[in-house]
């Protein structure tokens, strides 16, 4: 079995080499930037680790202060192990408020990559939305702001490269899930300079494959995959069926692991975003990006075996 | 929204069933004791029905209105709506049930003919004092986990829904039972996409008031024939 480390485009190096003026002005990450757990924004060059942390269902406790400290403890440890980022958005019920309540019991950690999202149809309400956002996460900005599922995405669009020229914002991004308007992510993504761009991809939600991660890594869009676990509902479709006696070879020891390997391995992805509420399960993620990846015969094998049970 | 057909129930999903069964229970240990009481005033409703004298009657539409008011407020905006956000769009929809039924309390006693429509209409408002908080308790596993009608708002629904077919002869009765429809429905959504089995218990009471609803609209058709 032969095992690849994810290489880029000379273009992105070069990006790379513009990071070190951009060090100075942003928190260094926690890691070491030659760490093979951290992947390259191709717009700016910075290093993020491939493995962030969703907050979509799981962080949405409400007032429940037993949750609360359980997600709050999820957060921690993500931090502890050398996570970064963290993505919410005014979606997702009380998550902010969690992940506020995470950072705040933290000290509020520099290190955090804070990433969310606009999601209103009123343009107009955008800015007030991302500033009602903030407060929850009680940060003094946000380093990626998107456009959740493409909502009024052109107005909004608009709201958030001001913001970033303004430097009340690090980076631009879009979203979408489980496969829905690629076509149209696909338009955003050739006309707008966008830094990041977010979509569902896994071992079995593949058409990714066809057009978005090509495109992305042509444009030179950092990608952030959501749902890798289709909402837990791969995770459970394969609880009790035995991995393959392979899966030690590449350091894949349950299906979740599996699963984050099959789509660290594509080069075009940046990062990965499972949401968890337990510290195991955010301990079995981030380990998954410190070891070695599958090749592409590899990758093969491993969808063919999905595929087959 | 494009692509509506590639969206599931679970594409909507906003929290898992534990911090949902867990919000209840919390809920409901708050108000302690206060469900003793609230039980009791539930079957001062039923008997008020029953009796149909002005003065019960009146006080019998009049405490539904308080359930209403009382869960649109303690319930979907002090708690469900942290977890669940278009509830909060909800709450000045149960204000407003809760301020018809008032209207209706200050009107004088009518009454369906008794039938399958009235026995149809006890089974569910009997079912919503008693049969639901104990099937809430056993689905969610304890006893805090009882839904009691006054207190949340699927067997405020249903009770509503029981009194009105029961009960209530007008022709406002189709425009009160709306909200309670309407309210069911989404409950029943949102108890399957986190697969609660309790979406089918109030399928079934849904289901149920249709048969009653289908009842008393048939039945005059019928005779006039």
């Amino acid at each position: 079995m032969s095992i690849h480390r994810p290489t880029f485009s000379r273009r992105i190096l070069l990006k790379g080499l513009g990071a070190l003026a951009l060090a100075t002005a942003f928190p260094a990450p926690a890691l070491s930037a030659a760490d093979p757990r951290m992947r390259l924004i191709p717009s700016t060059g910075e290093r993020l680790p491939m493995v962030g942390l969703g907050s979509w269902t799981t962080f949405n406790v409400g007032g429940d202060q037993q949750l609360l400290d359980q997600c709050a403890d999820v957060i921690a440890h993500f931090v502890k192990a050398g996570g970064r980022l963290i993505d919410s958005s005014p979606m997702y019920g009380s998550s902010q408020d969690t992940i506020g309540y995470g950072l705040n019991k933290l000290g509020r950690p520099g290190a955090v990559f804070a990433a969310d999202k606009v999601w209103t149809w009123s343009v107009a309400e955008g800015r007030e939305q991302i500033e009602t956002s903030r407060r929850k996460w009680g940060i003094p900005r946000f380093d990626l702001l998107q456009v959740h599922n493409l909502l009024s995405w052109e107005g909004h669009l608009k709201t958030l490269f001001a913001m970033k020229a303004a430097g009340d914002l690090r980076y631009v991004g879009i979203t979408t899930s489980d496969g829905r308007r690629h076509g149209e992510l696909a338009q955003v993504m050739r006309t707008r300079p966008l830094d990041f761009v977010q979509f569902t991809y896994n071992i079995v939600d593949r058409e990714a494959e066809q057009r978005l991660l090509p495109l992305a890594m042509d444009r030179g869009i950092a990608v952030i995959v959501n749902r890798p676990f289709q909402q837990g509902g791969l995770i459970e479709r394969l609880r009790g069926r035995p991995l393959p006696s392979w899966a030690d070879e590449i350091g894949a020891g349950s299906w979740a692991q599996f699963i984050l390997k099959f789509i660290l391995s594509h080069p075009a992805v940046t990062c990965v975003i499972p949401a968890t509420t337990r510290v195991d399960h955010v301990q079995e993620n981030v380990a998954v990006a410190g070891s070695v990846l599958p090749d592409e015969a590899l990758r093969r094998r491993m969808a063919a075996y999905v595929r087959a049970l | 929204m494009t692509e509506w057909w590639t969206y599931s129930l679970h594409s909507f999903l906003l929290f898992s069933p534990r911090v949902y069964w867990r919000l209840i229970e919390h809920y409901n240990q708050s108000l302690w004791p206060l469900q003793i009481p609230v039980l009791l005033l539930g079957f001062v409703v039923l008997y008020g029905l029953l009796r149909r004298q002005p003065r019960t009657w009146r006080a019998a539409w009049a405490l539904l209105a308080c359930g209403w008011f009382f869960v649109g407020w303690g319930y979907l905006d002090q708690r469900y709506a942290a977890i669940n956000w278009p509830v909060k769009y909800m709450v000045p929809v149960f204000f407003l049930e809760g301020l018809l039924l008032l209207v209706l309390a200050a009107r004088r006693p009518t009454d369906v003919r008794p039938g399958a429509g009235r026995r149809l209409g006890l089974v569910l408002l009997c079912y919503a004092l008693a049969g639901h908080p104990l099937v809430t308790a056993l689905l969610g596993g304890a006893w805090s986990a009882a839904e009691l009608p006054g207190l949340l708002p699927d067997p405020t629904a249903i009770a509503t829904l029981g009194a009105l077919l029961g009960w209530k002869k007008s022709r406002w009765r189709g425009v009160l039972m709306v909200i309670p429809v309407l309210w069911c429905f989404y409950s029943v959504l949102c108890l399957l996409a986190i697969d609660a089995p309790a979406a089918w218990v109030m399928l079934g009471a849904l289901g149920l008031a249709a048969i009653a609803g289908w009842g008393l609209v048939w039945t005059p058709i019928r005779k006039r024939r």
